[in-house]
């Protein structure tokens, strides 16, 4: 068994660099992005975060805003995965495995963005339990940390079991799965709730302290994530001969349907709030929508910023809740862009920036990142596109039994992968 | 993909960025004082002592030979410079704290001297509230240490350390200079993006 | 390039597992390319030193003397570093008159000086609030203000440091407890134990806490050379610090800083727990409030007018 493994894994590094013309450029881009990323990341390692846009008065910037965002896109997965196996939707089943892929790229992605939004990253061994002091279970970022990694090996574990039974064409044991897709389900909830609790806990921040945070956190997971997904499935379909169902895609648009009016709902809700009441803890969503006068000058930066996702989100949504438009694959990909950018900015560095203006003393300086942190960020994105376009391409054709225990050295051609070579 | 179109376009947006400011010439300039300066705001007291062309004399040094004037005139010659800058409200008669016989004392209510080392009783019969407070030694400025002990000196001021008796308000004061707005700008209002180099200066 | 000329993928993808080792090797000197000209570089043990209260007396005296020769190296300066230890039966309490206070900023530089505070970055522990009479909404305070003289009609003046919080949120949230508060009531921070992720900053409502975004830079000549392992020593790049009531000063009984050159008295600085002392004076007879009270902090920091 250890020795069919190994030779798994042997096979399976040598599966990656077999490929399509396409498939060699894509990875090759996104490496170039990766190294450039990671070249300004070890300049911020080597000057500091005073490399970064941010200051003392905004603290946390472009980093945590997309940590925000991806841990919404890694618990989007629990939206197949609840079909999947709870409701035992076929369509579903046979591509669930690609949503948990999904996941474990967002997550090393988050778990990135926070290591990068350390000022003392040479001290991360101070977060290992025990071997460091770990300030369980006072500390959210302490349950974060704890949740990201478990999810991380959850998925890991469900992904790699299946995989491999699948490789070696045996029917995988339910007991040792199941169980853990039934907990990573709670687990998929729990990552975005304590993600969300980490900044409602803050009471020096009204902005954050709302319990609504917590539910707009889903609601906007869930529309990013499936969102994302029926496009990923798409590019997929055309360069790999996997099928995905016309049911399973009706399936994911209402899914984002409705998340997306939920989160839309839940966003005019808390609008309503700190607006009608017009008291002084509204001074943040002020700034975040239509800018703040201060001591005679307007401070204003993010205003067309947020705009710019409230406008994405509604023609989003005005498409998906008009079948005949959203049953059109074209204007599905728009909408399902349009959502998913619309929710990156609402819920990465607008939720995150007006945090903290004005700050709890009334001080208002604003913040954009530096190039470098620009590029650091772009790079993460990259290594995770990358790091998930690797795995579907060593997924697909296991799922599909190209690649197998008994089958020949592994034959990725272009014809192979679409399967027209058996 | 969304992610990174619009990681693009920040990118494309900070190009014109800031460059952070160097607080180090504005903070200099209240560092090269000396800002652990503890010494009161009028020096130290020296108990009704008048000082001309050099020489520090006791009032009886004077009062002894002029006559004590019978009601009170515009002072002129050597207390010239107290009357013009006279504003304590209503105690408006130098009699009311000065002994009329005894110039080197204050006068108590009953007429009695208060010596002058002791000028805070002399307050104390109007300020009775702020000099019960100053006895606490929650009224005015204290120095040295909190917790009392032999070698452990609390050093509290005398009123007339921080208020001229003849015009007792406290006075104004320059302030030190403000922090730089942030690490990018020396002043507010630039927005964050053009204004810091016009505005360090 | 058809697939028709591949007689053999398997050497193939061999021959390609190696351009991509090779691209691999390309790709991290790409990545590590800023490090060839950086000086960075800590020892073994100062990467493995543990957190402060796992630390022996002899651990601790090791690590003081590694910090003074690091900060001779760096700085040039002669110091003398020391693990200062709260005083039984104290716990402390800060008053300030805000009748009394003209927004003069002594105490703002003095703190500066007194706790090694970097210049560029500017970093100050006090921030002095301008708000006009008659209101509290720090929202309309400014903290730049710039005039001929203070206090100007219709304003008054209020500094706002760490308030020491009985229930401080910043302790709370600290993923590794590099911060905490000491049996004085003094929440301190573990400067060699910070990881630097700024939560602490997020959750503080009173914006006391500051950040080293890059190493501290202070002339050698400013350096105050008596420092306190949890307090003034000049702090590593990349860790968070804030204001500790001068630990080094008051736990030798001395007033803070701020407090020995405030020129107007306003501020009046104790321990709670003598019945005698002036701050406990504060506490009964004047009608003292805290700032932010529907935080739930509880602070040690209070605030009144005399008229």
């Amino acid at each position: 068994m250890i020795k069919e493994y190994v030779r798994f894994l042997i096979r399976a590094f040598q599966l990656s660099f077999d490929g399509t013309r396409q498939f060699y450029l894509w990875m090759a881009v996104l490496t170039v992005i990766t190294v450039i990323g990671g070249n300004a990341y070890t300049r911020q390692f080597v000057d500091g975060l005073a490399a970064t846009g941010m200051t003392d008065q905004v603290s946390w910037g472009a980093y945590i805003a997309n940590f925000t965002f991806l841990v919404g896109v890694a618990a989007a997965s629990v939206m197949l995965v609840i079909p999947a196996y709870i409701y035992r939707n076929k369509d579903m089943h046979d591509v669930v495995l690609y949503g948990e892929l999904l996941a474990i790229a967002a997550i090393i992605m988050c778990l990135l963005f926070v290591m990068v939004d350390l000022g003392r990253p040479d001290r991360f061994w101070h977060l290992i339990p025990w071997i460091g002091k770990f300030n369980f279970p006072t500390s959210l970022l302490s349950w974060d940390v704890i949740v990201l990694n478990g999810y991380l090996v959850l998925n890991l574990h469900i992904c790699g079991y299946l995989l491999f039974m699948k490789y070696m064409k045996r029917k995988p044991t339910p007991l040792f799965y199941v169980p853990f897709v039934f907990i990573s389900i709670a687990w998929a909830v729990s990552i975005h709730t304590v993600t969300a609790f980490l900044y409602v806990g803050l009471v020096g921040r009204p902005f954050w302290n709302a319990a609504i945070v917590a539910p707009r956190f889903l609601g906007s997971a869930f529309t990013a994530g499936p969102g994302i997904l029926i496009i990923a499935f798409q590019i997929m379909e055309r360069l790999s001969h996997l099928k995905v169902s016309e049911d399973a895609y009706t399936l994911l648009r209402q899914i984002v349907t409705a998340s997306l009016l939920i989160n839309l709902f839940m966003l005019f809700c808390e609008a309503f709030k700190e607006f009608y009441s017009a008291a002084l803890h509204n001074a943040s969503a002020q700034y975040l929508f239509f800018g703040l006068e201060h001591n005679g000058h307007t401070y204003d930066l993010l205003v067309p910023w947020i705009w710019t996702a409230i406008v994405m989100e509604v023609i989003a949504a005005a498409i998906l809740i008009t079948p005949p438009v959203a049953r059109r694959r074209g204007f599905l990909n728009v909408a399902c862009v349009l959502a998913f950018v619309g929710i990156w900015i609402e819920k990465g560095m607008g939720l995150i920036i007006p945090g903290f203006i004005p700050t709890p003393l009334g001080n208002i300086v604003e913040y954009l990142p530096s190039v470098n942190e620009v590029l650091v960020c772009v790079g993460i994105w990259a290594f995770g596109l990358l790091l998930f376009s690797w795995m579907v391409h060593l997924a697909i054709p296991i799922m599909n039994g190209t690649f197998s225990k008994d089958s020949g050295v592994p034959r990725a051609t272009d014809a192979a992968i679409k399967g027209e070579v058996s | 993909m969304g992610g990174m179109t619009c990681a693009v376009l920040l990118l494309l947006c900070s190009s014109c960025f800031r460059e952070p400011v160097m607080p180090a010439e504005v903070y200099a300039r209240a560092l090269n004082g000396d800002v652990f300066d503890t010494t009161p705001v009028r020096g130290e007291y020296r108990p009704l002592r008048n000082r001309r062309t050099g020489f520090e004399y006791k009032c009886s040094e004077c009062h002894t030979d002029f006559q004590n004037p019978v009601r009170q005139q515009d002072l002129q010659g050597e207390h010239a410079e107290i009357y013009k800058s006279f504003n304590h409200g209503m105690n408006t008669r130098c009699i009311n704290c000065h002994h009329t016989e005894d110039r080197n004392a204050y006068v108590n209510h009953d007429g009695s001297a208060i010596p002058a080392e002791t000028p805070a009783r002399l307050c104390a019969k109007c300020h009775g509230p702020t000099y019960r407070e100053w006895e606490a030694g929650v009224h005015g400025r204290q120095n040295g240490y909190w917790q009392e002990g032999p070698e452990k000196p609390a050093k509290r001021l005398l009123c007339v350390q921080c208020h001229d008796p003849h015009n007792p308000a406290f006075k104004p004061m320059i302030p030190d200079p403000p922090p730089p707005y942030s690490r990018f700008e020396a002043r507010p209002g630039g927005g964050g993006r053009h204004e810091s180099e016009g505005a360090t200066s | 390039m058809s697939e028709a000329i591949r007689p053999t993928s398997g050497r193939r993808s061999f021959l390609k597992a190696g351009i991509g080792t090779m691209a691999a090797i390309a790709a991290a000197a790409g990545v590590l390319e800023p490090l060839r000209n950086s000086k960075l570089g800590t020892s073994l043990s100062a990467f493995l030193q543990q957190h402060y209260k796992r630390l022996s007396p002899e651990d601790l005296d090791v690590i003081m003397k590694r910090l003074e020769t690091e900060i001779a190296v760096r700085y040039g300066a002669r110091v003398n570093i020391k693990d200062y230890k709260p005083i039984e039966g104290v716990e402390f309490g800060y008053a300030l008159n805000l009748t009394r206070c003209n927004g003069s900023r002594r105490c703002v530089y003095a703190c500066m000086k007194e706790n090694n505070q970097s210049h560029d970055p500017g970093i100050q522990y006090i921030k002095v609030l301008e708000l006009p009479s008659g209101s509290l909404n720090v929202e309309k305070s400014d903290h730049y203000y710039e005039h001929e003289e203070v206090p100007q009609d219709g304003k008054f003046y209020m500094p706002v440091q760490c308030q020491q919080c009985k229930n401080p949120p910043c302790t709370k949230v600290c993923p590794v407890e590099a911060t905490w508060t000491e049996s004085d009531g003094i929440t301190v921070i573990d400067y060699n134990w910070c990881i630097g992720c700024r939560y602490c900053m997020a959750a503080c409502p009173y914006e006391a806490r500051r950040f080293n975004f890059s190493e501290p830079e202070i002339p050698k000549e400013e350096i105050n050379p008596e420092m306190g392992y949890l307090s003034n020593r000049i702090r590593p790049r990349g860790v968070v610090e804030k204001c500790h009531f001068c630990l080094h000063r008051t736990r030798q009984g001395k007033n803070p800083a701020c407090m020995e050159v405030c020129p107007t008295g306003a501020r009046v600085f104790g321990n709670m727990l003598d019945p005698d002392s002036e701050i406990s004076f504060i506490l009964r007879n004047k009608r003292v409030y805290i700032l932010k009270e529907d935080a739930g902090t509880i602070p040690r920091f209070f605030y009144y007018f005399d008229k």
